[in-house]
């Protein structure tokens, strides 16, 4: 299975400041397939790098998780769900979103890279540059 | 070709300014006063000139992206000297400092003026009663009636 393959939707600002209404840029994005996790991040050069400035909510691909985040039976819905299922993040050519706020963005004044990467069922996130 | 990343830029600090006007008017003709900025401009401004006795003019220039170009004629103004205040904003709202600049407002002598705003300063008196100038020659003729 291939890497995912992230394509960024679109952005509400490429240049933000301090000023109410002015520092933040809501950022929209779709995957080739189900992503079990994802991040965004400022600067860096691979997954895990640079300032974490978005993140999937609920991960869920491990059965500690499911257990940190307590959920009931009824939420589970394990009788009409596959593992495969249960662990999607985001789904295949759903948009997913984040919110970069300025005071993430702490390297001060300059221009930052911001990267997405998404995780698949394999376990392979996406490569820094494709 | 790389699609999973876009480049964002943060600005918190407000414009350079520098004003262009000239340092001395007379009360009967326009003067053109430009505000330039070191980066892009949002339309908003706060212009104004306080005059001799204290009252206040408030002005509205054209917006020009990294400049506010405005034509100002001091017919309502008390003679003597004057101060222009200018404070603009970036793109994304950070403001400039408050900018001052001199004006002296002369009565008395009728003073034709064409010059580009890198003129800073003309000398005068009350004996000259004409003035010709071109943008491109800094040669002044002056015919003393």
């Amino acid at each position: 299975m291939a890497a995912p393959f992230i394509i960024i939707d679109g952005f509400t600002r490429s240049k933000i400041s301090n000023q109410p209404g002015l520092n933040e840029s809501v950022v929209q994005f779709l995957a080739d397939q189900d992503l079990i996790d994802w991040q965004a991040r400022a600067d860096g050069a691979g997954v895990g790098q640079g300032g974490l400035v978005g993140q999937a909510t609920g991960v869920r691909d491990t059965w500690d998780k499911w257990d940190a985040q307590a959920l009931s039976w009824a939420a589970l819905d394990a009788q009409s769900k596959t593992w495969a299922t249960l662990v999607v993040v985001l789904l295949d050519n759903d948009v997913g979103e984040f919110v970069v706020d300025a005071g993430e963005l702490t390297w001060g004044d300059k221009v930052y890279r911001i990267n997405v990467y998404g995780k698949n069922h394999a376990g392979e996130w996406t490569a820094y540059g494709s | 070709m790389d699609h999973s990343h876009f480049m964002l830029t943060l600005d918190t600090t407000g414009p350079d300014i520098e004003v262009y006007m000239p340092t001395y008017a007379t009360p009967d003709v326009d003067n053109e006063i430009i505000v330039q900025g070191s980066e892009l401009l949002a339309p908003q401004q706060d212009f104004y000139f306080v005059d001799a006795l204290g009252e206040r003019h408030d002005l509205i220039f054209e917006y020009k992206g990294d400049h506010f170009v405005g034509l100002v004629r001091f017919n309502q103004f008390a003679l003597g000297v004057a101060t222009f205040y200018a404070q603009v904003r970036d793109e994304v709202f950070n403001p400039s400092a408050l900018a001052a600049q001199a004006i002296n407002i002369q009565g008395g002598a009728t003073l034709t003026i064409c010059a580009d705003f890198k003129q800073r300063a003309v000398d005068t008196s009350y004996q000259v009663r004409q003035i010709n100038t071109a943008v491109a020659c800094r040669q002044i003729e002056v015919n003393i009636a």
